[in-house]
């Protein structure tokens, strides 16, 4: 196989008309709706937490604002990536697609950039309603939120990449399933409890260990604390929790890649 | 234009059941410019064949071979391929126009190609009038249609159609198989396509491919395989009114033989080889015989496919 720039511009070009098409998809679907919905939910919230709040009001505000937003975000991130393949080879729309001039590599990539623009739109949207809030309230500008923003949308694309994954080797169900589990333990195994616990057994240990360097750690991409209580937050900790998201990322798409290239699509 | 090379494949449905032979070494091969009909019965292995054509499976045995004049690479081979899957199904929120323009941009197509291409074809097989609505609102026929147009945008050297004239109305049926015969004499578009129907097949193809549970049955030309087994005897149906010893002579003709006989109609029926036909009729005519009917006894390509099923 020869390498050649001009194939390899053609497979970009192909996927970002990929993503084109089905972030195109996704626009004309009702998921928006259901953004919105989401995001006045949030506010109402917000409020009512503020209202109820003692102290310093709108940083409990924009806590469950923040809180809510990154739920939901890997909520619709586990909806949307569970489907993403698995969809298109239950309808057999893959078939007519994969079947033209490109590699399955870029419509793969090509999904992924799409579902993802619509993930990081719907950060963007339900974040900046909580700041608005909570601006309107009365609190002040930190450069970190903008962080947490970032972060969130880390996040939330970590979980997708992992559901997708999933949705390559097993079924729908247990997709969901793993995307919720591993959510979950992303907070729970690095916390200093579960450390503290397991010291006293050497085996689980080993199994805890192992699992803290498989499941990807969410405390890192977590900023709450420090927007919520002003700490200043030092540089190398973002630069970090930024290297590591991708690493993260990158590892996950090519195990993926590498099952997709492979994979029977009947 | 393409071999097939002993392809066989198994399945396995799943961890616990025994794993079944879908294909069983299938070989043909298609040159340029032919229309070939597959023809099977339900779940012969025909969509399996064309998926593993098509890569989208891979077969356990066997591979495929395209040659030279579609490309070398992968990609420059699949940029000169035309395939409409079984069923195809798109994206109900996109437009057909969307559609059609993602599929040509897929293949390199200019913007300016495919609408003339897309709007050529789609005024073709008449539904230009929908292209803008969304394609949840489209019927079968119209999402075939339009399945039929991404197919043939980018002008393919080979196209690969699987059951393509399925949940078709009539008129669609006749578009189709018309676009199919033109798309062949206008560009000399080598064809493959996949059916159950065997009289869709005679009427389009020089050659069949005929496959039975995974097995290979027959590849040729239909008009041999129709000649073969046809037979050379014509049937004679003739009106008697003489007397019975004239009718004697008549029965008794060399080479002749009698089917039937209506004594009520006064009919009788002979068959008679194809030589001595001239000479029979211009006999009985002597004799005095009305002729009621004189026809080839013609044989269907699905009986011949019927026998070389029961012949096994
Ligand atoms: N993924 C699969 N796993 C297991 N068995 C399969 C799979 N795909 C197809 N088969 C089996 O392979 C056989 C051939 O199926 P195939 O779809 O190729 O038939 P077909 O000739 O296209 O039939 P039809 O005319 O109904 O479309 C069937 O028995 C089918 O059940
Ligand atoms: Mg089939």
């Amino acid at each position: 196989m020869v390498f050649s720039w001009i194939e390899l511009v053609d497979e970009f070009s192909k996927m970002v008309l990929i993503c084109k098409y089905s972030f195109m998809e996704f626009m004309k679907s009702k998921i928006w709706v259901g953004v919105f919905l989401l995001g006045s939910i949030l506010l109402l919230l917000s409020y009512i937490s503020y209202s109820f709040a003692y102290g310093v009001a709108e940083r409990i505000a924009l806590d469950v604002g923040l809180g809510l937003t990154s739920l939901s975000t890997v909520f619709m991130a586990i909806l949307l990536g569970h489907a993403l393949i698995s969809k298109e080879i239950e309808n057999r729309t893959i078939h007519m697609i994969v079947t033209r001039s490109l590699g399955r590599k870029a419509f793969f990539l090509g999904k992924l950039l799409g579902v993802i623009a619509v993930l990081s739109i719907n950060v963007i949207i339900l974040m900046s309603m909580s700041f608005i809030l909570y601006f309107l309230l009365g609190g002040h500008y930190s450069p970190l939120m903008l962080f947490s923003v970032l972060f969130s949308f880390f996040e939330a694309t970590i979980v997708l990449l992992i559901v997708v994954f999933f949705s390559l080797i097993t079924n729908a169900t247990l997709t969901i399933i793993y995307g919720i589990v591993i959510y979950i333990l992303g907070y729970v195994i690095s916390s200093t409890l579960v450390l503290q616990y397991v010291e006293k057994n050497n085996f689980l240990a080993t199994v805890i260990n192992a699992c803290y360097y498989i499941f990807p750690n969410f405390n890192r991409l977590n900023l709450k604390d420090y927007i919520l209580y002003q700490k200043t937050i030092p540089m190398e900790t973002l630069m970090m929790g930024t290297a590591y998201a991708f690493f993260y990322m990158l590892l996950v798409i090519v195990a993926s890649l590498f099952i997709f290239e492979n994979k029977n699509l009947d | 234009m393409l071999k097939i090379d002993s392809v066989s494949k198994k399945f396995k449905t799943d961890f616990w059941s025994r794993s079944f032979w879908a294909l069983r070494g299938v070989s043909f091969e298609i040159a340029a410019g032919d229309v070939v009909g597959f023809l099977g019965a339900n779940g012969a292995g025909k969509t399996t064949l064309i998926k593993i054509i098509m890569g989208l499976i891979k077969a356990t045995h066997g591979k495929i071979y395209f040659s030279k004049i579609m490309g070398v690479s992968k990609k420059s081979i699949f940029s000169n391929l035309g395939f409409l899957p079984e069923r195809p199904y798109f994206y109900p929120n996109l437009t057909g126009r969307d559609f059609i323009a993602y599929l040509g941009k897929l293949n390199n197509l200019s913007s300016l190609e495919i609408n003339q291409q897309g709007q050529k074809w789609a005024q073709r097989l008449g539904i230009d009038f929908a292209l803008d609505r969304q394609m949840k609102n489209y019927s079968k026929g119209m999402l075939q249609r339009v399945g039929i147009i991404s197919t043939l945008l980018h002008r393919p050297k080979l196209i690969i159609l699987d059951e393509p004239l399925s949940g078709l109305d009539p008129i669609g049926r006749k578009e189709i198989k018309d676009i199919v015969a033109d798309v062949r004499k206008q560009y000399g578009t080598t064809i493959f396509f996949s059916s159950h129907i065997v009289p869709d097949v005679e009427e389009l193809c020089q050659k069949v491919i005929f496959l039975e549970k995974g097995k290979m049955l027959y590849s040729g030309s239909v008009s041999e395989l129709v000649s073969k087994h046809s037979s050379s005897k014509y049937r004679v149906i003739l009106e008697w009114r003489g007397c019975w010893e004239d009718k004697a002579i008549i029965c008794n003709y060399p080479n002749s033989f009698l089917l039937y006989e209506n004594e009520l109609e006064k009919v009788l029926c002979f068959e008679i080889a194809k030589e001595e036909k001239e000479q029979f009729l211009s006999f009985i005519m002597d004799k005095g015989a009305k002729i009621v009917s004189f026809s080839q006894k013609s044989i269907k390509l699905e009986e011949i496919l019927y026998n070389v099923n029961g012949d096994r």
